[in-house]
């Protein structure tokens, strides 16, 4: 289907430039042109970039082909005169063989060349720090030595951060400590792979069960009406728990053993009741987010855990934290987000660039330019009249 | 008071200041302006030498060393560990030469405003005469040979300048003058090769210029003391027990010390001498020196016609200041000539015959100024003579009286002359006379007579230098040349030295030669009847030129009165005894102080007197009217010497036959045949002109222009004509540059493609 | 993402034969503004070529530099235009071959 819609649309496309080349009058070449940019408006969509398309049409297909039948129309340059003999004759034959040889060698890369590599996802892993620990206080956090959050209290996280792939050391410090002279209050290996989003979650109510805890979110986009939901069980009796939805009573989580992260399951966007059950059990709840609404769309973290009152009473807790999904690949979002971040500095110069050629249109225009050369401007003596005076020349 | 010393840089810096104000903004300032700033010049230096002096009293005659601001450390060479400083020395010898200098100069200058009035190079004369001054002070106030052989070549590059001012006279007086210039420059270039000489060795000799080290005092011997402190207020100087190290001495008590010593032997590395002999080399050398720029047998000749200069030039320059400066020379190095027994023979020699000689052709000379100019040259014999004989001190009491009296001698003659001209001017205005093509010599004495009355002050005033200049009690001239005459005996007599008595018998008679010619000028100028109608139109000249006529008279006659020996009674009451000797002995180790011989003063007296009373008979005033001829002329006794006198001995002859005329046949044939025809014509013409002629044609046409020149053309060509087909591409029209663009796009695709297209083409 | 229908490959070679008709458009054309369209026809295949590979990479890069490609563009077409009607104003011609400003 794709594939026939993409033959036709691409005949259409190559009809329209040869047409336009052809037309003796430029108004017409100049509609062949709109039609031509329209097919690969097509292909923008066939190709995930509905942006991208959406501007080929309105910026390129509407304003600067706009501006070209303007001018055409404004100078009256529909065709140029017939009868003027060209002096290079010689261009056709040569034109076309050049043509015809860039055609071989440009097919001959494509055909030859490396093309048909496997799809590869070059996203890079990102990285935030979860402090759900109750026996810390605040903590440092040192990915490979290198300092990723400071001074984290308790049921906080930190931003997501964009690191290499591969295996990393995460040590976390009580805040404050010097990383050269004391232990590490939790040090683990975790593997970083392309593509996901890691919550390393610091777990543990008493200081001999902490642990390290990398929760995996997936980056893509919940779709729908849906959202994703993580969990990780970090309850002080370390029993495994059930996770259930009880408006829907619906069971989310299953036999959720202590520090165990679960990848996300999905759920419907909507008002929910969500209970934590000890495994097996459907009456005594551990602890209950009551009517809770969540949006559609989104990546979420539950972590349930304790913290310890006055006297041994423990109160449970459950921290709820967004998790991190990307923008649709093409969407405007998405475009928007690489614009705004990664290529800020190219699109300010870009501005600039239209800005300057704004200025330049105006100033070519204008009156005087056009005549600049043939006058002088009024007092201006040529420096080398007085010389040619004396000389007598 | 001490740190009145650090002002003497102050007496150079006025000066100096005067003369760059008057050198760049003379031509606006106007006479006036120039006079102004060139007087109050002079005036303040002579302000700050009165303050040293004032500064010496108060300090017991301490001597005091100052560095020189700015130029302390003047030559410096660091590898060789020499490092000469630019030092003053204030002590009684440089303060006496200062205010000699500044005080004769200053009314020299003042003088000069009435006498330059109207002079075109007004300005100019007056930057000279300040830096005249400049230089004499650098001269006197010197703390090593080094700075008063700065000083020595400055004052003779000023007066060159000086006596040459009127180098564009008409009538070729222009020429003689800027001739007497060139006489005076190149006859003390022959002193001061001597003195650079001298120098030199002092510096082999002793390591050092420095005459004494900062805090030093000259060493006397004890014995010299000892004998001279019988005489009253013979000053005990300042004996440092122990010599000091030898390290931080100056030359004079270094030689002092090692004469002490005995024994030492100046190593000259081939060979050696003991420091006597050397001590006499280099005194030698010094007396060269003194010859040139004291104008002493055999260097005299440039004095008489320096004359050529402007009068106030012929005061200042080569009658009080100047000249002396031999004489100065050598009593600062008087340590030197009281080792060196031979040349104080020789010393004396030479003085006593200029003093004769000199005296002896003053007597036949017609030119006012000439006259006076050989007895400068004769009294400076005495001078040189009284050093000779080791009369240091008396030496320096008849520099310090004769540039009183002969300064106002010069500035007398200078306002005759002045008069005369005038007058000459006068008859001119009025048409009266005949003598508008006559050449008028305003300075020939057979023009003058009768000026008495005309000119009153400068009568009166001359008279009074003439009575101290022939040594008439009680004027300034009795008290010196009586003192060098008493020393000069009392060397013949207390020493048996020949030398003592060859002095004091040629002094005696050029005393008489004094007298007469003195007496002789002033009958001629100023008595009898009025030779020339110039003479009777001469008028008294203006009150610049008349009062420091007046001042100095003054001063000719008491001046003496700064030396009257201990037992001259009352006198010696009244201004003390020996006070310039006591003076001067804080600064020059062998000044001693000489009595009065009553029979000597009394024959010296005699034969003053008498050689004025036969000047007197001999031109007296039937025999005025009747000059020219002279007196002595006309008797054809006394003709042949009047005749040897008037022709200055042939000196001037003698010289130019055997020194001047051989010296320009030698340069003459040096210049024709060795470097004309052998250097010139053979060795440039021939070997090197030739040869290199023959090689660059070679160079030039088959290498250069064969080889180099037609392979670069060749390029040049190739490149032009490459270019010429490449142009043709530059078509000017965009599509042709568009085909060029996708070709090379093309190409570098194609290139990139390289292995694809290797591989699909099975290679 | 499911695997694309229409390979890359295909997408490529479409960009260049519009890319070349564009090169012939520029090399033929005598017409200024047709010459200026034959570049933005050039253009054109670029950014299909560099949203192919975009898609095939998975990256948002390519996008990227098409949107830069078609300000650029426009400010170019903007400047272009701008010098077309200048020298209309002299020449009163927008025929390619008759300026030759360059020499002479």
């Amino acid at each position: 289907m794709e594939l026939t819609l993409f033959i036709i649309v691409g005949a259409i496309a190559v009809v329209a430039a040869a047409m336009m080349l052809i037309s003796e009058n430029a108004v017409h070449s100049a509609l062949f042109l709109i039609l031509n940019f329209a097919c690969i408006a097509f292909f923008f969509l066939m190709l995930n970039a509905p942006f991208l398309a959406m501007v080929q049409i309105t910026v390129y297909a509407g304003a600067i082909m706009v501006l070209f039948l303007f001018v055409i129309m404004l100078l009256g340059a529909e065709r140029v005169f017939p009868g003027a003999q060209t002096r290079f004759r010689w261009m056709t034959p040569v034109a076309i063989t050049l043509a015809v040889a860039f055609l071989l060698v440009a097919s001959l890369a494509i055909v030859r060349g490396d093309v048909k590599l496997t799809s590869r996802d070059q996203t890079v892993p990102r990285v935030r720090v979860v402090n759900a620990a109750s026996a810390l206080d605040s903590i440092d956090v040192y990915v490979n030595d290198e300092v990723v959050a400071s001074a984290l209290a308790f049921k906080s996280a930190s931003d997501f951060e964009a690191m290499d792939a591969g295996s990393v050391t995460v040590s976390m410090f009580n805040a404050g400590d010097d990383p050269q002279d004391t232990e590490p209050v939790i040090t683990q290996d975790v593997d970083l792979r392309a593509g996901e989003a890691v919550s390393l979650t610091a777990i543990g109510t008493s200081t001999q069960q902490l642990e390290l805890v990398p929760a995996v979110e997936d980056l893509s986009q919940p779709a729908g009406s849906d959202l994703r939901v993580l969990a990780i069980n970090a309850l002080p009796d370390g029993m495994p728990v059930d996770v259930r939805d009880v408006s829907q009573d619906e069971l989310l989580f299953q036999d959720l053993s202590y520090g165990e992260a679960i990848p996300g399951v999905t759920i419907h966007a909507g008002t929910h009741s969500i209970g934590v059950f000890p495994t097996g059990d459907t009456n005594t709840h551990l602890a209950m987010l009551r009517d809770e609404t969540l949006d559609a769309g989104k990546s979420m973290l539950w972590i349930f855990t304790a913290t310890q009152e006055s006297g041994n009473a423990w109160e449970n807790q459950v921290i709820e934290l967004e998790g991190e999904t990307l923008a649709s690949f093409g969407s405007p979002t998405h475009i928007g987000q690489l614009l705004f971040g990664h290529y800020i500095l190219p699109f300010e110069m870009v501005a600039l660039v239209l800005l300057v050629a704004m200025i330049g249109a105006l100033v070519l225009t204008h009156d005087s330019t056009v005549r600049r050369d043939t006058q002088h401007r009024p007092g201006y003596v040529p420096a080398i009249d007085p010389i040619t005076r004396e000389v007598g020349k | 008071m001490e740190n009145f010393f650090d002002l003497v840089p102050l007496i150079i810096l006025f000066p100096l200041v005067g003369m760059v104000i008057n050198l760049f903004t003379g031509k606006h300032l106007g006479e006036r302006g120039v006079a102004i700033v060139a007087v109050g010049a002079s005036g303040l230096a002579f302000l700050i030498a009165v303050l040293l002096w004032i500064a010496q009293v108060d300090t017991g005659y301490g001597a005091a060393v100052v560095n020189m601001p700015l130029l302390g450390s003047w030559i410096k060479i660091p590898s060789e560990n020499i490092d000469f400083l630019w030092q003053f020395r204030v002590d009684t010898l440089s303060v006496t030469m200062m205010l000699v200098v500044t005080g004769v100069g200053t009314l020299i200058h003042i003088y000069a405003i009435g006498y330059m009035h109207g002079d075109e190079r007004f300005p100019r004369f007056f930057v000279y005469l300040n830096l005249f001054l400049v230089f004499m002070l650098i001269l006197v106030t010197g703390n090593s040979y080094l700075v008063l052989f700065v000083g020595w070549e400055g004052v003779g590059l000023c007066s060159f300048l000086l006596i040459g001012f009127w180098f564009d006279k008409p009538n070729g007086e222009g020429w003689k003058n800027s001739n007497a210039a060139r006489k005076a420059f190149i006859a003390n270039r022959v002193g001061d090769w001597g003195l650079l000489m001298g120098i030199f060795l002092v510096f082999w000799t002793f390591g050092s210029l420095t005459f004494y080290e900062k805090g030093e005092a000259p060493l006397v011997h004890h014995t010299e003391a000892a004998a001279e402190a019988e005489g009253e207020a013979v000053f005990e100087a300042e004996v440092p027990e122990e010599p000091h190290e030898t390290t931080a001495m100056g030359v004079f008590n270094q030689a002092s010390h090692w004469l002490e010593e005995g024994d030492h032997e100046v190593n000259f590395g081939v060979f050696s001498m003991s420091l006597k002999t050397t001590l006499t080399l280099i005194t030698l050398f010094f007396l060269l020196g003194a010859t040139g720029k004291s104008a002493q047998i055999p260097l005299f000749v440039w004095l008489p016609d320096a004359m050529a200069g402007p009068t106030p030039v012929s005061a200042l320059i080569h009658a009080a200041t100047m000249v002396t400066a031999g004489v100065y020379m050598m009593v600062r190095s008087n340590v030197f000539y009281h080792a060196a027994e031979t040349t104080s023979f020789i010393v004396t020699i030479i003085g006593t015959a200029t003093a004769l000689v000199a005296g002896f052709i003053a007597l036949g000379q017609w030119d006012i100024k000439k006259v006076l100019a050989y007895s400068t040259v004769s009294q400076l014999g005495f001078m040189v003579a009284a050093v000779g004989v080791g009369a240091y001190a008396a030496a320096m009491f008849h520099l310090v009286t004769h540039a009183f009296f002969k300064a106002l001698l010069f500035l007398g003659s200078g306002s005759v002359i002045h008069g005369m001209e005038h007058g000459h001017h006068h008859l001119h205005e009025h048409g009266h006379g005949h003598h508008d093509e006559e050449p008028f010599d305003a300075q020939d004495m057979r023009n003058m007579g009768g000026l008495r009355n005309r000119m009153p002050v400068t009568f009166w005033t001359y008279l009074a230098a003439t009575l101290a200049i022939a040594g008439i009690f009680p004027f300034a001239g009795f008290w010196s040349k009586d003192e060098i005459l008493a020393d000069a005996l009392k060397l013949g007599t207390d020493e048996g030295r020949l030398d003592g008595y060859i002095a004091f018998a040629g002094l005696l008679i050029a005393a008489a030669f004094t007298a007469f010619y003195m007496w002789r000028q002033v009958r001629l100028v100023f008595f009898g009847k009025a030779r020339h109608e110039a003479a009777e139109h001469a008028p008294e000249s203006a009150l610049t030129m008349i009062a420091p006529l007046a001042v100095l008279g003054f001063f000719s006659v008491v001046i003496g009165f700064i030396n009257v020996p201990s037992n001259v009674p009352i006198l010696s009451d009244i201004f003390g005894s020996h006070q310039f000797t006591s003076w001067l002995e804080h600064a020059v180790t062998y000044a001693h102080a000489g009595n009065l011989v009553w029979l000597l003063a009394g024959i010296a007296l005699l034969v003053a007197g008498a050689a004025i009373y036969l000047a007197q008979l001999i031109y007296n005033d039937r025999t005025l009217d009747r000059v020219p001829p002279d007196p002595l002329e006309a008797n054809p006794r006394t003709a042949p010497a009047f005749a040897l006198s008037n022709a200055r001995l042939y000196w001037d002859e003698a010289y130019y036959k055997y020194i001047v005329f051989p010296f320009r046949d030698a340069a003459w044939w040096l210049a024709g045949k060795l470097d004309w025809s052998f250097w010139h014509d053979f060795v440039h013409e021939v070997l090197i002109y030739r040869s290199f002629q023959t090689a660059t044609r070679v160079l030039s046409q088959p290498i250069d222009r064969g080889i180099i020149d037609r392979s670069f053309n060749s390029i040049g060509g190739g490149v032009q004509m490459a270019s010429n087909r490449l142009r043709r591409i530059q078509t000017g029209f965009v599509r042709t540059y568009a085909l060029s663009v996708l070709f090379g796009a093309l190409l570098v695709i194609v290139i990139i493609l390289f292995p694809v297209i290797r591989d699909l083409l099975g290679m | 993402m499911g695997a694309p229908e229409v390979s890359t490959e295909l997408f490529v070679l479409l960009s260049a034969i519009l890319f070349v008709m564009g090169a012939v458009g520029v090399l033929l054309r005598r017409n200024a503004i047709l010459i200026f369209m034959s570049v933005e026809l050039m253009l054109n295949a670029a950014n299909l070529a560099l949203a192919a590979f975009a898609r095939q990479w998975g990256n948002g890069d390519g996008q990227l530099m098409v949107f830069f490609v078609m300000t650029v563009a426009a400010a170019e077409v903007a400047i272009g235009l701008a010098l077309i009607v200048a020298i209309f104003k002299t020449k009163k011609s927008i025929d390619i071959d008759e300026l030759h400003l360059f020499r002479d």
